[in-house]
């Protein structure tokens, strides 16, 4: 069961944190995760009562990450507004609005309780049940597949395909990009809906599969989280995937010990950010050193050549 | 008049420009919240009324007003400074926690000596400074992202808030998360009755002096504005880079620490989960609104401050969840930031180059003649 949690747990973090990779190799830091997340769970629980079809609300739900998204893409890509503080414009947009929308839907501003709920049913998959360990992947939602797969295919986009190699390009040079007769912007809006459709993703596996309702802010600073686990994965999706995974265990660390009412879990609540902290310094020392051998090289090769 | 000003690096024009852009946005944001009560509230005239004139409706609003203006001030001066600087500092809230939990840890223990009031603020100061310096070291010397370090240690200093206060602080009785009340020594002075203008307003506006100084007159102000506006170059010409990030970062996290120690010694008389209650976050519009322009700090927070606690008081009267202010918020954030770095500045960079021009027309007329 354990084992069980850790994964459905994980779902959002690997979501969000692919998502939010393929931007940032695209050279766009997305911190509005955590608002694409908060707007689609919303998005997701409302279309999926009013139509009792789930399905229906996935779809609407990742269009609300990308319609979402595409507001962070006008205003930085084309009206100049700064990338960091439009992230976080966004993220006030969501956490205030979805309250908002809230209330206006159901009349309550904590959770969408007072609505017919139709979560994403578990799929089980036969043959695995009777595995010990690999069950645990069993009885998972749609959305959590969806994760385990984003895997290869972020790995592949971004190392197999002509985009990815634009998307990679584009995040360490623009100018370059410029060079070689392509479009930065509009590489760059293709790496934010890639984004803002993962990120939504992870925002539907909250409220339609761990839990059955939409309760108001509550991605908790996942989205971050998800950032955090894209630089303790130094940037690469395997790393990235590993790292998401990990803030899964912790996720699921905190729900057990949280039935021991004196264990303090805001101490687990803090580890995945020192994590984030640590992997930052040592990922940016690392960084440094590269860059100044680099420099040294060119140097004693220029030497050598004079 | 205009002269001094203009030596000062603050034209009548920008001056004007800047003042504009405060008018501007806040009757954006009138405008914008009006239409979303509109949408939701059964007498959007009343929560209109509620929301514009509630601040001034009676004394102990202004009260609230004045408070709530006072932190602002204190956390947009203190992102200010980092911007300023060119570091994209999002680290005010959680020195606002740490700052509180530093000074509320003390005085639970010495409160009742007389002045203590005085050693929170400087034990606040001290926390925030700490916990500035950590991204702001990370920064100058491991070149380690400020702006997804600030935002992570919000999160862990947040937590360790919550922690501190229910392992250590929280006394038995208590159902939820907070700390004994202060002493009365621990209390921030305040001045009149009603309304009651805290002494911490006192305070931002001496804060916000200091900085402008620091800043526009001194060598170590100098060096932050050159790494500011041209890292390389400053470094080239042989400025202390590293040591004015850093140090930047720190002070700046001093700032929003005294910022949280105040809410604790005027507001809430003792540690409360949700202290910072979003200040630090609301310090960057502050900023944003000042456009990094020190002395234009107070204006914006107090605009700013008039709007927050029209929400608050609209929540109360009639029937709108104060979201609303949040929502409204972000909306203005994505305008402000556009209009500023975007078509305001391409506009501004037209007008300077047409007056200039006209400037060199004239010149040579007179050259002529």
């Amino acid at each position: 069961m354990f084992l069980h949690d850790v994964v459905q747990n994980a779902t959002p973090y690997i979501l969000a944190a692919m998502g939010g990779l393929v931007a940032l190799r695209a050279g766009v830091i997305n911190i509005a995760l955590e608002g694409i997340m908060l707007a689609a769970a919303l998005t997701a629980v409302l279309v999926a009562s009013s139509t009792a079809i789930p399905l229906i609300g996935v779809g609407a739900a990742i269009a609300a990450g990308v319609a979402f998204v595409a507001v962070l893409g006008l205003f930085h890509l084309h009206l100049k507004a700064d990338l960091i503080l439009a992230g976080f414009a966004l993220n006030l947009v969501a956490a205030g609005g979805t309250v908002y929308v809230l209330y206006a839907a159901t009349g309550s501003t904590s959770d969408a309780s007072s609505l017919t709920a139709h979560p994403l049913s578990p799929i089980a998959l036969p043959g695995i049940d009777a595995i010990p360990v690999l069950d645990s992947l069993s009885d998972q939602s749609v959305i959590t597949y969806v994760a385990l797969l984003s895997l290869p295919a972020v790995a592949w986009l971004l190392y197999r395909t002509r985009l990815g190699l634009h998307i990679r390009a584009v995040g360490e040079s623009p100018a370059a990009v410029v060079e070689a007769g392509l479009r930065p912007r509009l590489i760059q809006w293709k790496a934010l809906a890639i984004c803002g459709g993962l990120a939504a993703l992870a925002g539907v596996q909250l409220s339609m599969s761990t839990t059955t309702t939409f309760v108001r802010d509550m991605t908790a600073g996942r989205g971050f989280i998800a950032l955090g686990a894209i630089y303790l994965g130094a940037k690469h999706p395997v790393g990235t995937f590993v790292a998401a995974i990990v803030f899964g265990v912790l996720d699921t660390l905190v729900t057990t010990l949280q039935i021991d009412a004196s264990f303090p879990t805001d101490v687990v609540l803090m580890l995945p950010y020192v994590a984030t902290l640590v992997a930052l310094l040592v990922y940016a020392r690392r960084a440094t050193r590269r860059e100044r051998a680099a420099l040294r090289g060119a140097e004693q090769e220029a030497t050598a050549a004079a | 008049m205009r002269r001094l000003l203009a030596e000062r690096g603050l034209t009548v024009n920008r001056l004007g420009g800047v003042l504009g852009n405060v008018t501007a946005v806040t009757a954006g944001a009138l405008i914008l919240i009006f239409l979303l009560l509109v949408l939701t509230s059964d007498d959007p005239v009343a929560a209109t009324d509620a929301l514009l004139s509630g601040p001034v409706s009676d004394p102990t609003r202004v009260t609230q007003w004045l408070g709530d203006s006072a932190t602002l001030m204190l956390t947009g001066i203190a992102v200010a400074l980092v911007f300023r600087v060119g570091q994209f500092s999002l680290g005010a809230e959680g020195q606002v926690a740490m700052g509180a939990l530093a000074s509320g840890a003390l005085l639970l223990h010495i409160g009742g000596t007389p002045g203590s009031w005085v050693v929170g603020l400087l034990v606040g100061a001290l926390a925030g400074f700490a916990w500035g310096a950590v991204p702001g070291v990370m920064k100058a010397y491991g070149n380690a992202d400020e702006i997804v370090s600030t935002l992570m240690l919000n999160y862990v200093a947040l937590f360790f808030f919550a922690f501190a206060i229910k392992e250590w602080l929280q006394p038995p009785n208590a159902g939820f998360a907070v700390s004994d009340f202060y002493e009365r020594n621990a209390w921030m002075p305040t001045f009149g009755e009603s309304p009651v203008v805290p002494l911490s307003l006192v305070l931002a506006l001496v804060l916000v002096i200091v900085v402008a100084y620091l800043l526009a007159r001194t060598r170590g102000g100098f060096e932050m504005r050159m790494a500011g506006s041209n890292m390389r170059f400053a470094a080239a010409v042989g400025l202390r880079v590293r040591r004015s990030v850093w140090l930047s970062m720190a002070l700046s996290g001093a700032i929003a620490g005294v910022a949280g120690a105040a809410i604790a010694q005027t507001e809430t008389h003792r540690l409360i989960l949700g202290l910072s209650g979003n200040f630090g976050y609301d310090g960057i519009l502050v900023a944003l609104l000042a456009a990094n322009r020190p002395l234009l700090v107070p204006v914006a927070a107090l605009a700013y401050g008039y709007l927050r606690t029209g929400g608050d008081i609209a929540q109360l009267t009639s029937n709108t969840p104060r979201e609303l202010i949040t929502t409204a918020q972000g909306v203005l954030i994505l305008f402000v930031t556009a209009r500023f770095t975007g078509a305001g500045a391409r506009l501004r960079d037209l007008v300077q180059r047409l007056r200039a021009r006209r400037t060199a027309d004239s010149v040579s007329t007179a050259e002529v003649r």
